[in-house]
Order: structure tokens, then sequence, then C-alpha cells
């Protein structure tokens, strides 16, 4: 995880806000974790709405303890080990009372035939984090993608379209979709190395090639 | 603080890993961490060429999409349950702006025009609207005996009260003039919510009672003053007499007393921080009993604060007396004064979500009381400063987000 953010505030400032009981520092730390906490949560217990609730609750512990965070990757420890406490309590929960209620029954054999043992219930949990710092970092990458690229870019890797089918419907040739998928990936490597040089160089170089 | 969680900081290692793996800077030992990983496991296998193929990838943009959405949504709902105070200041700043721009929106007539424009918009905003008609000519009489009377402003009828006097109801003006008589006791004119009327006394001064207001006059005025009663609000155009001074008491604490003039009396027991007297012609003297009365000018109110002090401001004549004229004028009014006198002349109850403070927002308009609710809401709605949504008789002023 970079030290940038995109107002140019450094980590320390934020942190330092945050312990003199910033609001605006919270809104920060809240609109960086909160989307992939609600994934990491979703990959836990399947269940969306359970999962934006316990990251809501999270957030507001968070607040409360904020005088205790020395840097972000501590804050960020903090709040994935919080989410998936709650998670996991969430489960022992509802298997509780799918014992007594029959419906929820199916439910609880859903997330047992994935949480084995505790062995396969820890690496399980260390993937969904995986997944969730990975896809926040994609995702990051991709809306910042320029917006020919991005729109190569989905139409590639989310409609799964050959070349020639995104040249047609963007009428482009097939050469620039090529071209544009390359810069498109170049772009969305150099975002993911923060590298802010490199990353306004293939914006002209983009610009460029739109044309 | 939670316990250092050894798996949850290898997670991130190995996030960082595949990230360098994405972007092509792995190197060769970081490569032999990530492979070992791999290995452990196929679901480890699974998730890495999951990642890196990019094969789910519209899935997970959706998905982080709407969770990134959502977190907007709950973002303000959040910040007040750990800071109640702030999440609200930084919409006052919104407010004043819009209440300004409102201020520049109603206050012309012209304002009806954007009705239409408008109505689509915010009739999806307000999916259920009743349609809540304004109030009328309705008021409960009170007489000396007892009896009591439902007046209406549809009919024209004769009371007879004595043996040689009568008042008369008609078009829902009371009409007291009507003949001399010998009777004692006391005469209360009640409006309810949602209701107005009009009375002539018998010396032939003027009186209005907005919603919920009430009136109380002797069955007959003494020869040497003329003392009435009054609660709510109440405007007297009072016939000049001057053997007989005219005294307005009000909740029983303060005495108007005047000669011959034109006045208003706000004094709503739900409403006591805006007891106002407001003189629009001639002078009073106002004061509260036994103590030395405040010589009031034209122009003028005297507000009459809790403690029973009073304070004397300069007014606008025309928010003052609006009602009686069959308009809402607001004149930098508090949304909760104006609301107050929408709930009183509509008859409903206005309920504020959380997040609405209704002192901090500032109205200025003029729109007429006889439109009905939902038309006058929208109006005010389109301050930009709440939504609103209007369900039976209770109207709920919500945040505009």
């Amino acid at each position: 995880m970079g030290n940038r953010t995109r107002s140019g505030e450094t980590e320390a400032d934020h942190i330092t806000s945050l312990r003199n009981g910033s609001t605006m520092a919270f809104g920060y730390y809240y609109d960086l974790f909160y989307p992939r906490l609600v994934f990491f949560a979703e990959g836990i217990i399947a269940d969306p709405l359970s999962a934006e609730d316990i990251v809501e609750d999270v957030f507001i512990r968070f607040w409360y303890k904020r005088t205790d965070f020395e840097t972000e990757k501590y804050i960020r420890s903090f709040l994935y080990v919080s989410v998936k406490n709650a998670c996991l309590d969430h489960l022992r929960h509802l298997g509780a009372v799918s014992r007594s209620e029959a419906k929820l029954a199916y439910w609880w054999e859903a997330q047992k035939a994935h949480i084995v043992d505790m062995e396969e219930e820890r690496e399980k949990i260390m993937r969904e984090a995986i997944r969730a710092e990975v896809s926040q970092q994609l995702f990051d990458a991709i809306e910042m993608l320029p917006d020919r690229c991005k729109q190569i870019f989905k139409l590639s890797y989310f409609h799964k379209m050959h070349n020639r089918s995104v040249a047609e419907q963007l009428r482009l040739s097939v050469f620039t979709v090529r071209n544009q998928k390359a810069i498109a990936m170049k772009i969305l490597r150099s975002i993911l190395l923060h590298q802010y040089i490199y990353f306004l160089l293939l914006l002209v170089q983009t610009a460029k090639f739109s044309l | 603080m939670d316990r250092k969680d050894q798996d949850m900081e290898n997670a991130f290692s190995i996030a960082g890993l595949i990230i360098h793996y994405i972007d092509g800077t792995i190197s060769e030992a970081e490569m032999v961490v990530l492979e070992d990983w791999k290995k452990k496991n196929e679901a480890n296998q699974a998730l890495f060429e999951e990642l890196t193929s990019m094969r789910d990838i519209d899935q997970v943009y959706v998905k982080m999409q709407a969770a990134r959405k959502h977190g907007k949504q709950r973002r303000l709902d959040i910040i007040s349950r750990i800071r109640p105070e702030e999440g609200r200041y930084r919409k006052w700043g919104k407010m004043v702006i819009a209440a300004c721009i409102a201020a520049f929106l109603v206050l012309p007539a012209s304002i009806w025009i954007y009705f239409n424009h408008w109505e689509h918009a915010m009739l999806a905003l307000n999916k259920d609207i009743d349609i809540i008609r304004p109030g009328g000519k309705k008021a409960l009489l009170q007489l000396a005996n007892g009896n009591v009377i439902t007046l209406s402003g549809h009919e024209d009828t004769v009371i007879r009260t004595g043996i040689s006097r009568t008042i008369r109801n008609r078009e829902g003006i009371l009409d007291f003039t009507g003949g001399a008589g010998d009777d004692r006791g006391t005469i209360t004119l009640n409006t309810p919510k949602g209701g107005e009327y009009e009375a002539v006394l018998e010396d032939g001064t003027q009186v209005w009672l907005n919603a919920a207001s009430s009136l109380e006059l002797p069955a007959r005025f003494a020869s040497e003053e003329r003392r009435v009663a009054v609660a709510g609000e109440v405007y007297f155009s009072v016939a000049h007499d001057a053997r007989r001074p005219f005294i307005v008491t009000v909740n029983n604490d303060i005495d108007i007393q005047v000669l011959g003039t034109q006045f208003n009396v706000k004094a709503y027991s739900d409403e006591l921080d805006e007891q106002r007297v407001t003189l629009v012609s001639g002078r009073v003297l106002v004061g509260r009993k036994g103590q030395r009365h405040l010589l009031l000018v034209a122009g003028r109110s005297v507000k009459v604060g809790r403690d029973g002090s009073l304070q004397v401001e300069n007014a606008d004549i025309t928010a003052v007396t609006g009602w009686k004229n069959g308009l809402f004028v607001f004149d930098h009014a508090r949304m909760g004064v104006a609301m107050r006198q929408i709930a009183r002349w509509y008859d409903v109850k206005i309920n504020y979500a959380s997040g609405i403070i209704p002192d901090k927002t500032i109205f200025m308009g003029k729109m007429e009381r006889q439109a009905d609710i939902s038309s006058v809401m929208r109006l005010m709605a389109l301050t930009g400063t709440f939504k609103f949504r209007i369900q039976g008789r209770e109207v709920t002023i919500l945040p505009p987000g």
C-alpha cells in the first residue's frame, strides 16, 4: 500500500487529523477502505446486507480507537481483523440460530462446505483478504483509465469481446483496438505501480491514438 | 487494538506480490514466496489464476462499484453516528445558499408557473401524496348560556341570544352588532386547526382569528372599557371610542390597551418564542399586567420573551398580516415557525427526520393559503433544503440528500 493520497496530504497528515478527531480524516479512511472491506466480508458470509452492517459497525469502533493508530498499515490491519472477527461471530450466531430455525439451515450448510475445519477456515479468510486487496487495486486502476481505454478495456475484459468485435462496435480499426488494449494494460500496470509520471506520458500517447 | 493477526499480515504480503506480478515488477525472491503460497493448495492456485487472468474482473468491478456506491450512501449516516453535530454543520452552509436561491425563486407570484415544470420531478420524490385541503371558515361559538354552536362559512343564520339580541353568522363573519342586550357572562369563539373566522364586535371592532385561536369577550362590553382575551393569532381593527379604551389580554398575562388602531397578536401556547404584538396603525400600550407598559408605534412589534421580557422590533407588516389576506408570508421565517403555520392551517402533524434542524433553515416567500398542502410543500421544497413525504395527516420533513 502506497503513501499517496489524491488530495496531496501525506499519510502522516491524515493520521494526525484522525487523532485530533477530524471527521474529514475519518471520511478519507472510510472512502479508502469501505468498498474492499464489504467485498472481504461478503466473501466470508455471502450476505451483502449483513456485510455492509458489519463494516459500518467496524468503522464506528475504528473511530473510537482513532488515537491508537500510527500508520495506515496498522489501520488496514485493524479494519480487516475486526471485520473478520465480526463475520465469524455472525456465522457462529447464524449457526446457533439455524439449529432452531429450519429455513436458515441450508444457508449454514453452504457456509460449512467452505469452512471444513479451522485450518481451512483460516486459509479461506486469507484468500478473501487477498482477493479484496487485489480487487480494490485493480478497480481503482480501471477507474483511472482514460475514457477510450476504459471503454475498450471493459469490452475486452468484461464482455470478453474479441478485438474485431470491439473494433466494429466502436468503429475503430482492429489495429487501434489492439494498440489501445496494450496501452490500457500498460497504464493499468503503471497505475498499480503508482508511477504517475509514466502514467501522464502514456496519457499523451493515448490522446494521439484516439484521434 | 486487536492482537496482531499474522494470517492477515501474510494475506497483505501475498496481495502485494500478486499486484507486483500483474504490474511486472516482481523480483525473483518474491516470485519464490508467491510460488510457495500457490503450491500450498489448489484454492490458492485458483485464486492466483483468477486475479492475474482478469477472468472475473467484470464481476469484481461491478461488486466494487456497488460497494463504493453503498458506502457513499451510508457515509453521512456513519458520520452522524460518530459526530452528530458535524453532519449537520456541513449541510448548514448549503442551506443558506439554498434559502437565498429560494428567496429569489419564491418571492414573485409568477412562481406558480414553475409548478408544471417541477411537478413530475417532485412527484417522483413524493410518491404517496394525499391531497390535504387547506383550512377554511370554521369555528365553534360558545354562548354565555353554555350552548355550543358549530359555525361554517356557507351558512347565513341568526342566533338569538337574548330578548333583544342576536348574533348573525354570514359568510364566515360573525356579527355581534345586532342590537343591545342585557346578557351577562362570556362568549367564546374558537377556531380549530385548519379553521379561520372573522367577527364584528358590538362596537364595530373587526376581529380575524387565524387557525387554532380563540377570542373571549363579554356578552356585553362594560361602560368604562372594552375588554377581550385572546390566544393563538388574532388581528384586530379596533373601532375608535375615546371614552372606552379597548383592552386585549393575551394568555392572561399581557395587556394591550388601545383607543382605535389595527394590530396583530400572535401568542400560540406551542410557540412561546414567537409571541408578538405587531402594530399596523395607531398606537397601543403593551405590557404585563400591573407593570409599566410600552408605547408601540405603527410598523413595530413587541416580542414577548418566555421570561415575560418585552422587546421592541421592526416588523414586516405584510408578513405578519399575510394570513389575514389569505397568504403564507415568510420573511426570514425559520423552518420550524413556517412549518407550525402550515401544521395549523392544514391540520397536519409535522415530523422532522434526523438530519433536519428546523431552526437552521430560513424561508423567504409568499404563497396562497388556498393551495393544497402538497403544492405549498413542493414550492418550499424547491429551495432544495428538504424533501418531504405526506402520509395520512402527517408530513415528514426529510434531508435533501
